[in-house]
Formats: C-alpha cells, sequence, structure tokens
C-alpha cells in the first residue's frame, strides 16, 4: 500500500505542476468603491459621488455595471490592451449579461477609452463611443478632467438608460438612418456568435441575477460579476490645447 | 497481526493493488480526455471569434474605401492595396495563409487611414469618422481575439504534449494547433507611406 501512496502522490504532483500558469498581471486592485477608481487623483469629490452614486442606484436597478478608473501613465501599454486587461480582471458586468463598461483615463498618455462588454456592444457601439470621446475632448484637452470625465460618464450613461438618444438628441436624419443599418448589420453578426458563451443583447438590463450586486440594504457591492470583454468601445487622444 | 484478521492472502492483496492501479489510471485518462476535448474547443470557439471580427472588417471595407475615395480618388495605389489584400484575406483557407493576409490587409488599411490625414474635409466628415471609429474597434477586437485563440491554442497544445495526456492524445488523434501568427509585429511597425 505504500507503493500505493507514492503512486498517487506523483500523479497528484503530477495534475498541480501540469495547470497551466497563471499569467501575471500587475493591474492595480479596485478601491473599495469599485465604481470610481480616481488612482491618478485628478477628479473632483463631486464628480466621485456623483459617479458612484449614480453607478450604484443604477446597479441596484438592474442596470449594467459602469465604472471610471484614471491611471498616470499606461506605462508603455497600449490603452486598449490595458482597458481590456482592466475590465477582465475586475470582472466588470455580469456574468449572464456580460454588461459592464470601463471608462478608462491614462492622464500622461492623454488617452482615454470607453470599453464596452459584449452584452452592451449593440448599444454603444465602437462608432458612438468614438463620438462620446469626441464630445468630450475639449474638456480633457484643457486638462479639466473631471468635467470631461463626468460629461462622458454621463453620456455613456444615459445611451443605456435610452439606447439611441444622442442620436436622436443630434437630429440627423442621415446618421439616424445609418446607425439603424449598423444595428441591424450588429444583429445579424449577433446571430453567429458561439452559442450560450456570450449573451450578445443579453435580455437588455434588468433581467437575470446580478452577481456582484447590492447584498443586503446598499451594503458592500462585492466588486465584479465577470462579464466577458472582446476588445469593444474606442479610445481617443486628446492633445493639449497649446501644442 | 493484520494477516490473521483480514485473512487475506498476499497473491489476493497483489490482485487488489493492481486494480486500484488500473482504476486510478482510468479515472486519469478519461479526465484528461475530456479536458482535452474542453481544451479543443476552448480553441475552437476563440477561432472562430477571429473569424467572425475578420468577416466584420471584410464587411466595413467597400463602405470605408467609397468614402475615402470621394475625397481623394487619385490615391490609387492604397484602394488597390486594400482591395487585394481583402480578397487574399476572404480566399485563404490555412491558418498561417489567414494570418499572413490578416496582417497584410492590417497595413494597408493604417495606410489608408493615414490619407485622412492629408484631408481635412474628410477627417471632419461625421460618416467618415464613424467608420475609422468602426474599423479601429473592429481591428481592436481581431486582435484581442487573435490573443485569446493563441492562449488557447498554446495551453492545448502543451497539454497534448505533457504527461500523461500525450497518451491520450496520441490515441484519439489530438492535433497541435496552429498558432495565429505574423500579425503580431504588424502593430510594432507601422507601416506608411506618401
Amino acid at each position: 500500500m505504500r507503493y500505493l501512496n507514492k503512486i498517487m502522490l506523483f500523479f497528484t504532483l503530477v495534475t498541480v505542476f501540469a495547470l497551466p500558469a497563471e499569467a501575471s498581471n500587475k493591474m492595480p486592485n479596485p478601491t473599495s468603491d469599485f465604481f470610481v477608481n480616481d488612482f491618478a487623483g485628478v477628479l473632483s469629490n463631486d464628480v466621485k459621488d456623483h459617479i458612484n452614486q449614480t453607478s450604484r442606484r443604477y446597479q441596484a436597478d438592474g442596470g449594467p455595471q459602469v465604472v471610471v478608473a484614471t491611471i498616470e501613465s499606461l506605462e508603455g501599454n497600449a490603452i486598449e490592451d490595458y482597458s481590456l486587461n482592466m475590465a477582465r480582471d475586475w470582472g466588470i458586468g455580469s456574468k449572464d449579461s456580460n454588461n459592464g463598461v470601463l471608462i478608462l483615463l491614462a492622464v500622461q498618455d492623454r488617452n482615454v477609452r470607453v470599453e464596452v462588454g459584449y452584452g452592451l456592444e449593440g448599444v454603444i457601439t465602437d462608432s458612438l463611443s468614438g463620438r462620446f470621446i469626441r464630445e468630450v475632448t475639449s474638456e480633457l484637452s484643457a486638462d479639466n478632467y473631471s468635467d470631461g470625465i463626468k460629461n462622458l460618464y454621463d453620456l455613456v450613461i444615459q445611451e443605456l438608460e435610452e439606447p439611441g438618444s444622442f442620436e436622436e438628441d443630434q437630429g440627423d436624419g442621415s446618421i439616424g438612418i445609418a446607425s439603424i443599418i449598423i444595428i441591424i448589420i450588429f444583429l445579424l453578426l449577433g446571430g453567429f456568435f458561439g452559442p450560450g458563451r456570450r449573451n450578445r443583447f443579453g435580455g437588455h438590463y434588468g433581467h437575470g441575477p446580478f452577481y456582484g450586486g447590492p447584498s443586503g440594504g446598499g451594503g458592500n457591492f462585492g466588486g465584479g460579476g465577470g462579464g466577458s470583454f472582446g476588445g469593444g468601445g474606442a479610445s481617443g487622444r486628446f492633445l493639449k490645447e497649446d501644442s | 497481526m493484520s494477516e490473521r484478521k483480514s485473512g487475506m492472502s498476499s497473491g489476493m492483496k497483489i490482485l487488489l493493488v493492481v486494480l486500484g492501479i488500473i482504476v486510478i489510471f482510468a479515472v486519469i485518462l478519461i479526465s484528461s480526455y475530456n479536458g482535452l476535448v474542453r481544451q479543443e474547443e476552448a480553441a475552437n470557439t476563440a477561432y472562430s471569434d477571429i473569424s467572425v471580427q475578420l468577416q466584420r472588417r471584410n464587411d466595413l471595407i467597400p463602405n470605408l474605401v467609397s468614402t475615402v475615395q470621394g475625397y481623394a480618388a487619385h490615391e490609387t495605389q492604397v484602394f488597390a492595396d486594400v482591395t487585394n489584400a481583402r480578397a487574399k484575406l476572404m480566399g485563404s483557407n490555412s491558418i498561417e495563409d489567414t494570418a499572413a493576409a490578416d496582417q497584410e490587409l492590417t497595413g494597408s488599411l493604417n495606410r489608408l487611414l493615414a490619407i485622412a490625414e492629408a484631408y481635412p474635409e474628410l477627417k471632419a466628415n461625421e460618416n467618415f469618422l464613424s467608420l475609422q471609429d468602426q474599423l479601429e474597434g473592429t481591428e481592436n477586437r481581431i486582435s484581442t481575439a487573435r490573443r485569446d485563440y493563441n492562449q488557447a491554442a498554446k495551453t492545448y497544445n502543451s497539454k497534448i504534449r505533457s504527461f500523461p495526456t500525450n497518451i491520450m492524445a496520441g490515441m484519439f488523434g489530438f492535433d497541435k494547433k496552429q498558432l495565429f501568427e505574423a500579425a503580431e509585429g504588424a502593430e510594432a511597425v507601422p507601416d506608411v507611406s506618401f
């Protein structure tokens, strides 16, 4: 029987060492607020409170998780890679609906990105993300990060609450038609996506269990729920005004 | 003392040990087989993500080309490059060919977008900006999908080569997955010519 134990130990060790080593990432952990992570320290308290309260209320109503993060530097990484890693690492959005959004500001790189989870790619399209960013470029260029991020955040929230509202406000008929075509393409593409794994139009927001949802009476928000991201969204540079 | 109580002969003991080892092996082999199937499936799913995004980019290109043509009709070389690379990508079958064609198309599309820098009217065109956002978004999705696939394929490949799963892989014909490569360098070297 001693040999049997040894054999079993051997296989246990083989199994343990055969496990793929997890890729190391030096992503900062989300703050206890989770929805606002002002690592660069550029947001005013009012804006932080606004984002925190809105995102909490929004999620309590069963809506998507919208998270804001500011960092000093991307440390040489592409903002697309950095924000994707951050969004995946933090597990923003619910696992069922993949309805997370990450707004990432890299101050020194003068770069901003809206990272959109799979489940919301049909609502916050790439071109819409790009237009939102262009809407706030002037504020960000003037180093007015608080207002720029707040406006960008509000644009995202408004679009999530009322899909299509941004286009309507712009009142441009031709763009409206273009967006309808884009949405139809999205719907068609949605049909090709793998079964089960992604819920592209995840029953919209409001249904299904919410992983990191409010546990008890407005207690601690347990962080992300493990939503998937595939690189949807847009990024944009905001150059300094006087340069 | 134990011999008297259990009353087992040593032959019986050996038989039990052998049986036990066989059972353990069977369990290990079955679970490793299932693990292999799961990982192969994960790699296949990741690959189909690449295909979906490549297709999506292919669908965007005609619109983008005609928009840029409206402002910069004489840049015929770039339009030809994009059209050729797109056709090549659509006609490629193996993973290697697809990866090479993808890299070529990304390069020519970068040149196409670089042209826009020289045409302020085009750069201000909302339709062009929207197409540009969509193209950049799709390029980003392709590189994400490519990385996810390569990751899945590497995990799978190392699994089918390591003991004891390699026995399983050999018996049931699990083949090594080709990585979606050639394109990794494309981002580092912006291939821009005027």
